[in-house]
C-alpha cells in the first residue's frame, strides 16, 4: 500500500518504478543494464540519477514486484538479475493506467492552455 | 503485512549474505560503468572515478538500500531489545523489584479479570440464555422484596401473558428427598419443577425425555428424572433407568430421564427432578395452593425486550390483585419485577467482585507507578549515559524510544509471570471453600483474559516509560539550548525541592500513598464490620454443636400423630446415647430459612387474616433451650408434660416479640400469662408461659426477628433437625445418630450434617474472602508505597549528602538534619493522606452498598489508617537518613 501511495504521489520516483517494471518486463535485465536500457528509451534526455536506481531495485525487490536471480553475464562474470514478478506484472498495470490517465490529463491541460 | 515481516526476517538472518551480494551487484554496476566510460576513450583511472560519480558514492548508495530491506528499524529494536537486557541483567536488585510488583500487580487484575469474566460476564450455560427471566414480587409499602408467587398467580401469568414463549415454576427452595429403593436409604437434594423446565431453558436429556403436562397433574404419574452423577453413582450409568421406579420418601416415582452434569437449574448440585412444584414437604397439603412458594422462570419471545415483558406484568398484575384479591400475593402495593435469570444467578456477588475488581485496579496503578518511579530514579542515575549516547549522535527520540523499549521489556517479563500467577491461583481456587461463588468451578483462562493482560501490560510499559522519557526528553532539550543547562536545572530542582515544588518521583510517591490510602480505608470498613459480625450475640453458642437434618417421608409421616410419635422416640433415644451432651430436635435450623406464620394475641382488635403480624414458628423439643445455650428470661422453658398433644397448647416468646406486641416491654404489663393464636397449626389459645432471649435466625448479619416456640407434639414438621452438643467426632456422631434413628425406623437417612461453626463460617465466607483479599492488598499496597518513598528518601539523602556534611561541619546537629529528611516524607506523605481521604470520602457511596451497617466516613477506621501511614512513612525515611548521619562530615563533603 505504501508503496503504491508513495508512487503515485512521488511523481518522479513513481516515474522511475514505472520504468524499472517496464524495462525488466522486456527480459530479465542486470541494474547496469536497466540504467542503459532506459537511458537508451528515453534518448538520454531523462538522465537516470544512478544513485537512485539501486535502492529503488532493492526497494521493488522488497515489495515484490521484482526478483533477482545471480547469473553468467554476456562478458562471463556473475551479475546479479532482476526479473518481473506476477504482482510487478499486476502493479506495472495499474500503474500504466494510472500513469496514463494522469498525461492525458496533464497534456489535456497544456492543450487547453 | 506477515509476508513482509517475514520477507525482512529473511533478509536479517541473510544479512551477511547480503551484505556480499550488495557488494558484488555494485562492483559489477561500477565496472560495467567503467569499462562503458574507457570505450568512450577515457583513461581507466578517470573512468572509475567517474563511474563512481554517477553511481552516487558507494557508501551512500549502499546505506539507502540498506534503508530499503528494511532493515534498519528491527535491527534498531533488537539492539535496543538487547541493551535494554543487558542493563536489567546488571541491575538484578531494580530488575528483580520491578519483575515481581509487575507480577503481583498484573498477576492479581488478570485473575480478577478472570473471575469478573466467568462469574459475572459470561453468558448463562443455557440455549439463548439472554431470553430467560425470572419474575419476582416486591412491596415496597412492606420493605419485602424478592417474593414469591402462589400457583395462583403463576396460572395467571402463565394463561394470560404473550411476552413469553414459556411460563414456569419451581418450588423457591430445594428439598431433600429420602431414597429407599435400590440401595442404602440416601438423602438426596431434590427440585420440584413445572413439567416444562427443560423446555425453558432449553437443555436435552443425555437418557429418556424431559417431562410431559401430565406428570404435572395429580392425576398423572410420578415422574422423576435424574442428574448425570446420582445416575452414575446409584445405577452405575444403566442405560435401561428410564423403566425403573424409585421410591422417594416413600412414593414411587418412574425415571424418565438424566439430565448432563452442570445444569445448575434451579440450584446448583441437584441429584433429582420432580414436578409439582407446589407440593413442598415442608408444609402441609392444604397450604399448598395459598403460600408464596413459586418462583417463576420464563423465556421472552424472540424480539421481545425485557422492557415490554416488565409493562405488560404490570397490567397483568393489576388484573390480578383485581380478580384475586385475598391471594396472599395481592397485598395492596406488590410490583411484580421481571429481571435476567443472570441477575438473580450472580446478582450477589456482583458487587463484591466489582469492588474487589476495583481494588486490585488501584493495586495495578500503585504498582505501575511505584515501577516508574524506579526506573526514573534509575533514569536519573543514568544521566551520565544518557549524556554519552546523546554525544555520540543519538537522538532524543532514540534515547526515548530506549527507555520505552527497556520498561516493556520489564513488563514483558513481569506478565508472562503475572499469567503463570494467575493460572495457578485459578487451579487452586476450586479447593478454597466458597459455597457463595456461583460457577466457580467455571473459571479458566481463556483468549479474552489472556487478550486483557496483553492491554494491561501494553498500558502498564506506556505508563512506566512515560515519565522517564518526559524528563530524558525535557533535559535533553534543555541542555541544548543553554550551555550552563546543567547548573541551571541543578540550582532550580534544588530550589524547588526546599519549597513547594514536587519532583516528578515526589509526585509518584504521593499519588501511591493516596492510591494506598484509599485501599486501606476500604480495607478497614471490611474488617470492621467482619470483627463487628463475628463478635454478634447470636443468641445461642454455637461451640461444639452439631446439626443435622432428618427429612420424614410425606407418605408413611402423614399425620400429626404419626410424626409426634416419631419425634418423642428420637429425641427419647437420642438423650440415652453416651457421649452427646445434650441433644433436640427442632423445626428449622439458625442460619437456614426460618418459617413465618401468623400469630394473634388474644384480646386484641381482630384484623383480617392476611394482615395480621407474622412471626418465625419454631417447633422444638424440651432440651432444646439447654442445648443451644438460650437463656431464658422470663418465665420458665418447656417441660416434658408440655410437649404432649393432650396437654393445654404452652409457647414461648422471644424478646423481639415481646417489644413488638408489648412496645414497653421489659416494663409494663407482663406477657407471660397472656394467650395467642396461631393459626398455622390451628390453635386457637396458647398461654405463653417464658421468655427467651433472641437468636439471630437467620444469621449474625441479619437481625433478630420476632418469633415463638411451640412444643414438638403442638407443632410437628415435616422434616427436623437435630442440634447435639457434643465432644465427639462428627463420624462417630453420624454413627451414633445413624443407629438411634433405625431403631426408630430403619427407612430414614439423615442429612446436611454440619458443626454449627462450620454453617456460620458458611454464611460469613463471602464477606470473609472478600475482606482477606482487601486487607491483602491494602497491605501490599501500603508497602509499595513505604518502599515507593524509601526510594525517595534514600536518593534524596544520597543527593545531598555532602550538604549534609558542610552543615555538620557548620554546626548542625543531627537532629536537624533527620528533622529536614522525615519533615519532608511526612509532608509528602501528609498530601497523599489527604489526597487519599479526599478521594475515599467521594468513592464513599460505591461501597455503601456492601458494607452494611458502618456509615463510609467512619472516623474509628480513618484514625488508624492515617497514624499507620505516617508511622510507616517515617520509618520509610528514618532508614536513610539514618545511615547519611553515620557519614563522617570530611568524608561526606569530600564525596562532592
Amino acid at each position: 500500500m505504501k508503496g503504491v501511495l508513495l508512487a503515485r504521489i512521488d511523481l518522479p520516483q513513481g516515474t522511475l518504478d514505472l520504468r524499472i517494471l517496464n524495462t525488466v518486463a522486456l527480459q530479465p535485465q542486470d541494474g547496469w543494464g536497466i540504467s542503459e536500457r532506459i537511458g537508451q528509451v528515453s534518448r538520454d534526455v531523462l538522465q537516470i540519477q544512478q544513485g537512485s536506481l539501486n535502492p529503488a531495485l532493492h526497494r521493488l525487490e522488497r515489495q515484490g514486484w521484482i526478483r533477482a536471480k545471480w547469473d553468467v553475464s554476456d562478458n562471463n562474470r556473475r551479475a546479479k538479475y532482476y526479473e518481473l514478478t506476477s504482482a510487478g506484472q499486476r502493479q506495472l498495470e495499474d500503474e500504466s493506467t494510472s500513469w496514463r490517465a494522469l498525461s492525458t490529463a496533464i497534456e489535456s491541460i497544456l492543450d487547453m492552455a | 503485512m506477515l509476508e513482509g515481516f517475514l520477507r525482512r526476517a529473511q533478509v536479517l538472518f541473510r544479512r551477511k549474505r547480503a551484505e556480499r551480494e550488495l557488494d558484488a551487484e555494485l562492483q559489477f554496476h561500477l565496472d560495467r560503468l567503467t569499462e562503458k566510460h574507457i570505450g568512450e576513450g577515457i583513461a581507466p583511472a578517470e573512468a572509475a572515478r567517474l563511474a563512481r560519480v554517477r553511481l552516487g558514492g558507494v557508501a551512500r548508495v549502499k546505506e539507502d538500500c540498506r534503508e530499503s530491506w528494511g532493515f534498519s528499524r528491527i535491527e534498531a529494536l533488537l539492539g535496543d531489545i538487547t541493551y535494554g537486557l543487558r542493563k536489567l541483567g546488571k541491575s538484578p536488585v531494580f530488575t528483580a523489584t520491578a519483575i515481581c510488583v509487575l507480577a503481583l500487580s498484573i498477576g492479581g487484575a488478570t485473575l480478577f479479570f478472570a473471575l469478573l469474566r466467568s462469574v459475572v460476564l459470561a453468558p448463562l450455560p443455557y440455549s439463548s440464555p439472554e431470553e430467560l427471566v425470572v419474575l419476582s414480587l416486591d412491596n415496597p409499602a412492606t420493605s419485602t422484596f424478592d417474593q414469591s408467587f402462589t400457583v395462583r398467580r403463576v396460572e395467571h401469568t402463565r394463561d394470560h401473558s404473550e411476552s413469553f414463549s414459556a411460563v414456569g415454576a419451581f418450588l423457591k427452595w430445594p428439598e431433600v428427598m429420602t431414597v429407599s429403593s435400590a440401595g442404602d436409604p440416601e438423602a438426596l437434594v431434590a427440585a420440584r419443577v413445572s413439567w416444562n423446565f427443560l423446555e425453558i431453558v432449553g437443555t436435552q436429556p443425555i437418557v429418556g425425555r424431559g417431562f410431559v403436562p401430565e406428570e404435572d397433574r395429580p392425576s398423572g404419574q410420578s415422574a422423576a428424572i435424574l442428574s448425570e452423577g446420582l445416575w452414575q453413582r446409584r445405577f452405575g450409568a444403566d442405560p435401561q433407568v428410564t423403566e425403573r421406579v424409585l421410591l422417594l420418601d416413600s412414593q414411587p416415582y418412574t425415571v424418565v430421564g438424566v439430565l448432563p452434569e452442570g445444569l445448575d437449574f434451579p440450584f446448583p448440585e441437584i441429584d433429582v427432578w420432580v414436578t409439582r412444584p407446589s407440593q413442598t414437604s415442608q408444609m402441609p397439603a392444604r397450604f399448598w395452593p395459598f403460600v408464596m412458594t413459586q418462583d417463576v422462570v420464563a423465556r421472552l419471545k424472540p424480539g421481545t425486550t425485557l422492557a415490554q415483558a416488565q409493562s405488560e406484568m404490570d397490567s397483568l398484575n393489576q388484573s390480578f390483585m383485581s380478580r384475586y384479591p385475598k391471594s396472599m400475593d395481592a397485598q395492596p402495593g406488590v410490583t411484580v419485577r421481571v429481571e435476567p435469570l443472570k441477575t438473580r444467578v450472580v446478582g450477589d456477588v456482583r458487587p463484591v467482585l466489582w469492588i474487589l475488581f476495583g481494588a486490585v485496579c488501584v493495586l495495578l496503578l500503585i504498582g505501575c507507578t511505584n515501577v516508574s518511579g524506579l526506573v526514573l530514579t534509575r533514569a536519573s542515575a543514568r544521566s551520565h549515559e544518557f549524556a554519552t549516547l546523546a554525544a555520540l549522535g543519538a537522538g532524543t527520540s532514540r534515547l526515548v524510544s530506549r527507555l520505552f523499549v527497556e520498561s516493556a521489556t520489564v513488563v514483558a517479563l513481569g506478565s508472562g509471570l503475572a499469567v503463570i500467577l494467575a493460572a495457578g491461583l485459578i487451579r487452586i481456587l476450586p479447593r478454597l471453600h466458597m459455597p457463595h461463588l456461583p460457577r466457580s468451578d467455571q473459571i479458566h483462562l481463556d483468549g479474552g483474559v489472556l487478550a486483557f493482560t496483553v492491554g494491561v501490560a501494553a498500558l502498564t510499559s506506556l505508563v512506566i516509560g512515560f515519565f522517564p522519557a518526559l524528563e530524558v526528553a525535557r533535559s535533553r532539550i534543555a541542555s541544548l539550548l543553554t550551555g550552563h543547562a546543567t547548573a541551571a536545572n541543578r540550582i532550580s530542582t534544588a530550589w524547588g525541592r526546599r519549597f513547594a515544588g514536587i519532583t516528578r518521583q515526589e509526585q509518584l510517591v504521593v499519588s501511591q500513598v493516596a492510591l494506598s490510602v484509599v485501599l486501606m480505608f476500604g480495607a478497614g470498613l471490611l474488617v470492621q464490620n467482619f470483627a463487628k459480625l463475628q463478635s454478634v450475640d447470636l443468641g445461642f453458642n454455637p461451640e461444639r454443636l452439631l446439626t443435622l437434618k432428618v427429612p420424614l417421608p410425606t407418605t408413611s409421616y402423614d399425620t400429626r400423630e404419626k410424626r409426634s410419635v416419631f419425634f418423642r422416640e428420637l429425641d427419647r433415644r437420642l438423650s440415652a446415647v453416651p457421649g452427646i451432651d445434650d441433644s433436640a430436635l427442632m423445626r428449622s435450623m439458625p442460619t437456614a430459612p426460618a418459617l413465618f406464620t401468623n400469630v394473634h394475641v388474644l384480646g386484641r382488635d381482630e384484623v383480617s387474616e392476611r394482615e395480621e403480624p407474622r412471626a418465625i414458628l419454631q417447633s422444638i423439643t424440651t432440651g432444646y433451650f439447654a442445648t443451644m445455650g438460650i437463656a431464658i428470661r422470663r418465665g420458665r422453658a418447656f417441660s416434658h408434660p408440655d410437649n404432649r398433644s393432650e396437654a393445654p397448647p404452652t409457647v414461648v416468646i422471644n424478646e423481639s416479640f415481646a417489644r413488638h406486641f408489648w412496645p414497653s416491654y421489659p416494663a409494663g404489663p407482663d406477657p407471660v400469662g397472656q394467650h395467642l393464636r396461631l393459626a398455622f397449626d390451628r390453635i386457637d389459645s396458647a398461654e405463653i408461659i417464658g421468655i427467651v432471649e433472641d437468636v439471630r435466625e437467620s444469621g449474625p448479619a441479619e437481625p433478630a426477628d420476632p418469633g415463638f416456640y411451640l412444643p414438638m407434639a403442638f407443632s410437628p414438621p415435616e422434616k427436623c433437625f437435630v442440634a447435639l452438643r457434643t465432644g465427639l467426632s462428627t463420624q462417630a456422631v453420624v454413627g451414633l445418630v445413624t443407629q438411634a434413628l433405625h431403631e426408630v425406623d430403619p427407612t430414614l437417612a439423615i442429612s446436611e450434617i454440619k458443626m454449627m461453626t462450620e454453617a456460620l463460617g458458611d454464611v460469613l465466607v463471602r464477606r470473609r474472602l472478600a475482606t482477606a483479599l482487601l486487607v491483602a492488598f491494602a497491605s501490599l499496597a501500603l508497602l509499595l508505597s513505604v518502599v515507593g518513598l524509601y526510594g525517595v528518601i534514600a536518593q534524596l539523602v544520597q543527593k545531598r549528602t555532602p550538604e549534609i556534611g558542610v552543615r555538620i561541619a557548620l554546626g548542625a546537629t543531627r537532629a536537624d538534619i533527620a528533622s529536614m529528611f522525615v519533615g519532608r516524607a511526612v509532608a509528602l506523605a501528609g498530601v497523599g493522606i489527604v489526597t487519599g481521604v479526599a478521594t475515599t470520602l467521594a468513592l464513599g457511596h460505591l461501597v455503601q452498598g456492601f458494607v452494611f451497617g458502618i456509615a463510609t466516613n467512619n472516623s474509628a477506621t480513618f484514625g488508624p489508617v492515617v497514624s499507620f501511614t505516617l508511622l510507616a512513612t517515617m520509618a520509610a525515611a528514618a532508614v536513610p537518613t539514618w545511615r547519611a548521619l553515620k557519614v563522617a562530615p570530611a568524608t561526606a563533603i569530600q564525596r562532592t
